[in-house]
């Protein structure tokens, strides 16, 4: 049987955390509202705490019990937002990235590596068009606004002050140093997230059906520019001096989940990606570092095409820029058109 | 919420954990050592739990009592233990597997709601070849287990131990109604996965690979037989038998993450995948009432194909089929040619 910790024992706990110069007694006096010698009692163990009082002085002192009480080493405590249709708004979804990013910019040494299913959201953010299709896509078909039930895409309705944001991002994004790991198969969710709006007419014209797709070829050779010279920079702009390392792997046995891992002065987050753009991110040591050996795994059985591979990477980006054109010509069969 | 209306929350918890034919209150008593009436006192909770008893409940069920006393928004506890060749082999995460859906299975109300990345783990299972061969790319390739190293791929790869837990994790899975939620590219993991070995020289003879893209074919027939039907049953069954039924739901905009929720009686468990086949669960009624209304999001967008659709059905079992005969011709370019 596992270890039963005892009340006495949280109360050690509590003094541990707390700052040397606070008196553990006053400070529990304070958040119960009871006397010293009712506090002594608790702490000696011999009065219980209800859960009333564990909860107020839990949250009084801001301190998480899953991780002073869980030893079992199977429990990964993750933090997560979910966004719904009532309560999700784009604009602070995309300005809560950006802190995150701006967060990130203060350590000295920071990397991610992104397992990709998708392409990173980021690389969209730069291209108006292809990003105001993923927006739109979003908002109508995974959060079901109702004010998009009867709406169409058009790229005349691109929200300039959400681009600003995104593009802000994308910034941030080309300033930390990355590691993704490719695979051909990246580019299908788009292809198939515009395919799915052909067959349901919900462009609301051709040219829109063409500028999201001439959108998505710009963002793919701005990632192959990136690649050639293994730097990251943003599009209409020249690697420079101070450009970040952009560490592009392919391979086309895996294909990924999203998960970045982000290592922030030698400690290491994981983000993993569910249920179309939400995420649930941890901190936990055994998880991040099992993450990172898979990840390591995978790498080793990949191509590496920044900077050198000409050979591979031609070969990568040429492989994509096929699909993309058979789904523009709709060569490809789908569930609709087959 | 006051100290009664916390501990009540904590025991809803715990019961939604025990088995269906478990008695709640028995359990209980015997854990913290006490009678059956001070157990109801406190499930009821007319008596409070002291912090010893809560601590000891949080630790045995694995529950998050920051969860429970609602300290800090936003926290989901899963748990999950990592394939390694140390420490949680193939056989330990099959054990892990068989122990979920016995759980599940011992509730008279469940379900499993899946969307999927790649095909479901459980079809796999039921084609020897193909576990034989995902198991040796799991293990030679993603895991890196030492005894795999240089090692050519053989069909009779997996121990006799694991032949057994597989047998039981298939009956196991075919007495659970379920909803899958596939796309015509769940495929390509797999079709891959035969390529690398191909261009890799894994394969000890064409008849491997062969023996492989049949076992491959087998299998979708299969699904697209269970679809037909709308029941769970394992290959090779009488199809007169009664089975549990099947819903398959098909789409071409989304591509899942090989996520589950599982109706557990009143409750619900969201499976995660990660790292290919390890997996995380959590029974955090929020995290799991929003992959439920996701995937109910998906299914409204998608075509129904199991039992009705039978246009559409061909239609998708065909695009597979065409993608499978393009890899076994050769017709696709991969990165290495």
């Amino acid at each position: 049987m596992k270890q039963v910790i005892k009340q006495v024992d949280f109360f050690k706990y509590l003094k541990s955390v707390l700052p040397e110069q606070v008196s553990l007694v006053d400070e529990i006096a304070g958040i119960l509202n009871i006397s010293n010698d009712s506090v002594y009692r608790r702490i000696r163990g011999e009065k219980d705490l209800t859960l009333e009082e564990l909860k107020k002085i839990c949250e009084s002192v801001r301190i998480p019990l899953d991780s002073f009480l869980h030893l079992d080493s199977s429990n990964i405590l993750f933090y997560s937002k979910y966004l719904q249709q009532e309560t999700f708004n784009l604009r602070s979804y995309l300005t809560e990235m950006l802190e995150t990013f701006k967060q990130f910019k203060h350590f000295r040494e920071k990397k991610i590596i992104y397992l990709t299913k998708d392409y990173p959201i980021y690389h969209y953010f730069m291209f108006p068009e292809i990003a105001s299709f993923k927006y739109f896509f979003w908002m109508k078909t995974y959060l079901n606004f109702p004010e998009y039930a009867r709406k169409k895409f058009s790229i005349n309705h691109v929200m300039d002050d959400i681009h600003e944001i995104g593009f802000e991002i994308a910034r941030m994004y080309t300033e930390i140093p990355s590691v993704e790991i490719h695979n051909p198969d990246n580019i299908l969710t788009t292809l198939r997230q515009i395919e799915y709006y052909k067959d349901s007419l919900f462009f609301e014209s051709p040219e829109d059906i063409e500028k999201v797709y001439a959108s998505l070829n710009k963002m793919i050779d701005h990632m192959e520019e990136q690649a050639t010279v293994g730097k990251k920079f943003m599009k209409d702009t020249t690697p420079h001096m101070g450009s970040v390392p952009n560490e592009l792997y392919v391979t086309d046995f895996f294909i990924g989940d999203n998960t970045h891992l982000v290592t922030l002065d030698g400690h290491m987050r994981c983000y993993k990606v569910h249920n179309g753009i939400n995420y649930i991110a941890t901190t936990d040591e055994a998880y991040c570092s099992y993450t990172q050996q898979f990840m390591q795994t995978i790498i080793s059985k990949s191509a590496y095409i920044s900077f050198v591979g000409e050979k591979e990477r031609n070969r990568f980006f040429n492989m994509i820029r096929e699909r993309i054109n058979a789904y523009k010509e709709n060569r490809v069969h789908t569930l609709a058109n087959f | 919420m006051d100290s009664a209306g916390i501990q009540i929350q904590l025991f809803n918890q715990i019961r939604s954990l025990l088995p269906a034919h478990i008695s709640l209150s028995e359990k209980i008593a015997s854990l913290l050592d006490i009678s059956i009436d001070s157990s109801y006192r406190r499930i009821r909770g007319e008596k409070e739990l002291s912090f010893e008893e809560l601590s000891r409940l949080c630790m045995e069920f694995n529950i998050s009592i920051d969860q429970i006393l609602n300290l800090g928004e936003g926290k989901v506890l899963f748990s999950g233990r990592f394939i390694s060749p140390e420490k949680f082999r193939f056989e330990d995460a099959l054990r892990q597997i068989l122990k979920q859906l016995q759980r599940i299975n011992s509730f008279e109300e469940k379900k499993l709601v899946y969307q999927n990345k790649d095909i479901s783990f459980f079809f796999y299972l039921m084609f020897p070849d193909i576990i034989a061969f995902k198991y040796f790319v799991w293990m030679k390739t993603h895991f890196q287990f030492p005894e795999f190293k240089n090692t050519p791929f053989s069909f009779d790869v997996l121990t006799e131990e694991q032949h057994s837990l597989i047998r039981q994790i298939k009956q196991s899975f075919i007495t659970i109604p379920s909803i899958e939620i596939m796309n015509p590219d769940n495929i390509l993991t797999d079709l891959r996965q035969i390529e690398y070995f191909k261009v890799t020289g894994a394969f000890q003879s064409a008849e491997d690979l062969k023996r492989i893209y049949d076992g491959v074919e087998k299998m979708i027939a299969h699904i697209e037989l269970l679809a037909q039907l709308g029941r769970k049953f394992l290959p090779g069954e009488d199809l007169d038998k009664e089975g549990c039924p099947h819903t398959l739901y098909v789409h071409d905009f989304h591509y899942g993450d090989n996520e589950a929720v599982a109706l557990v009686g009143e409750n619900k468990m969201t499976v995660l995948t990660h790292a290919a086949i390890n997996v995380i669960t959590t029974n955090d009624k929020q995290m799991s009432d929003y992959s439920w209304d996701f995937m109910q999001n998906i299914i409204r967008k998608s075509t129904l194909i199991s039992v009705a659709g039978e246009k559409a059905r061909t239609r998708f079992f065909n695009l597979i089929r065409d993608r499978i005969h393009e890899f076994r011709s050769d017709k696709v370019k991969s990165l290495i040619h």
